[in-house]
């Protein structure tokens, strides 16, 4: 049988775009779970872990708000969002925040926006507070949850005194006393 | 020539059919005012029993239907169901006249009984001005007190049963608000009267 020029044109034009779509899915998969994980800048993470991540844990991390596994900068904790550990059988109000939790909470909130947050840790927190992070807590970019915490209130200074690489002595009581208001 | 122009005119009329058919389903999906995630959690309710009242849904997300998407009467900021445990089986049964006491962020608050079906509600026209956070109080020690206090704040959302699900504790969900024998108000007190 005889093809007409015109449809042997478009039946190359198809088979050549649909091995274009084949060789684009299969480079694509073959990016995924290669190579290692990046790694990110931060600050300290046993300041976050000890005093910021209890705060957050209670002013953002509840089950309504970045405490649902479909919110960007989820946060998990023991009154809100549970890790999915089938040795732990965690469940929401339960057993303490566990360190994988913890763990969890931090590169969740050091990633939320990845090359500022590199940016501020390289500068030790000299532009930290124009972080998404921050600006989204204060009110000041657009967040459903409004603002979270005021300038210059306790639980503002908690996030920030971190973010400037301040010690746990410096950090720990404005996040004991915004968690205190919390309770 | 004959085949070319042919094909150009297929091409050409799938194309027409292709933008009035996106065109009909954006214009119609825009005009129903359908917003996908609200609409699926209210879609997946199960159906009515008996005709809508005050008693109806205990357990479910009150606010999904009575909220300015789901156009339910009255709208509602807070909506839940208080239970208590049935001592033999375990089974949960309503707990009325449960006092539910709400707290906002400007220093406001509520005080809401629950009915016979265990439901309680704050409706948004007498609590326009809500501020969340919130804190939240349930039942009543006589002694001028609420005898369980939510550990947690309210973030953002006024349906309890968003959280506290019916299908029980688990990593997403504390298990539904249950109050023992006894934490109900009683006598003269504010949630027996209104019963």
């Amino acid at each position: 049988m005889k093809w007409p020029i015109s449809s042997t044109r478009g039946l190359a034009a198809v088979a050549l775009a649909l091995a274009s779509f084949i060789g684009l899915g299969i480079g694509a998969a073959s990016c995924v779970g290669e190579g290692e994980l990046e790694t990110f800048s931060c600050p300290n993470k046993d300041v976050f872990i000890q005093h910021v991540s209890p705060y957050l844990e209670r002013r953002c991390g509840t089950l309504d708000c970045h405490g649902q596994p479909t919110r960007p900068m989820r946060l998990y904790g023991q009154l809100g969002l549970r890790l999915l550990d089938p040795m732990a059988l965690n469940v929401s109000g339960g057993a303490g925040t566990t360190a994988a939790e913890l763990e969890a909470n931090y590169a969740a909130v050091c990633n939320i926006d990845p090359e500022a947050m590199a940016e501020s840790a390289e500068t030790i927190g000299a532009s930290a507070d124009q972080l998404l992070l921050v600006n989204k807590m204060r009110g000041k970019e657009r967040h459903k949850g409004g603002t979270a915490a005021a300038e210059q209130s306790p639980g503002d200074r908690c996030v920030l005194l971190w973010l400037k690489f301040k010690t746990a002595a410096d950090v720990e009581p404005e996040c004991t006393k915004a968690v205190d208001q919390l309770k | 020539m004959g085949m070319k122009s042919s094909l150009s005119a297929r091409i050409m009329q799938a194309s027409l059919l292709l933008g009035v058919f996106l065109g009909t389903t954006v214009v119609a999906f825009t005009g129903c005012g359908v917003d996908p995630v609200p609409q699926a959690i209210i879609d997946e309710l199960p159906p009515e029993e008996g005709s809508p009242n005050a008693q109806h849904r205990p357990g479910q997300p009150c606010l999904q239907c009575h909220s300015t998407y789901g156009e339910a009467l009255p709208e509602l900021v807070i909506g839940g169901t208080v239970f208590k445990e049935d001592a033999m089986t375990g089974a949960l049964l309503p707990a009325p006249s449960v006092r539910v006491e709400v707290y906002d962020s400007a220093g406001d608050f509520r005080v809401a009984c629950s009915n016979a079906a265990g439901n309680f509600y704050i409706a948004k026209d007498n609590w326009d001005d809500i501020t969340f956070p919130l804190k939240s109080f349930v039942g009543n020690d006589h002694k001028g007190k609420a005898t369980r206090r939510m550990r947690s704040i309210i973030g953002r959302e006024g349906s309890c049963a968003n959280c506290h699900k019916l299908s029980g504790k688990g990593v997403d969900s504390p298990g539904v608000i249950i109050v023992d024998e006894g934490e109900e108000d009683q006598g003269t007190e504010t949630c027996a009267v209104v019963q």
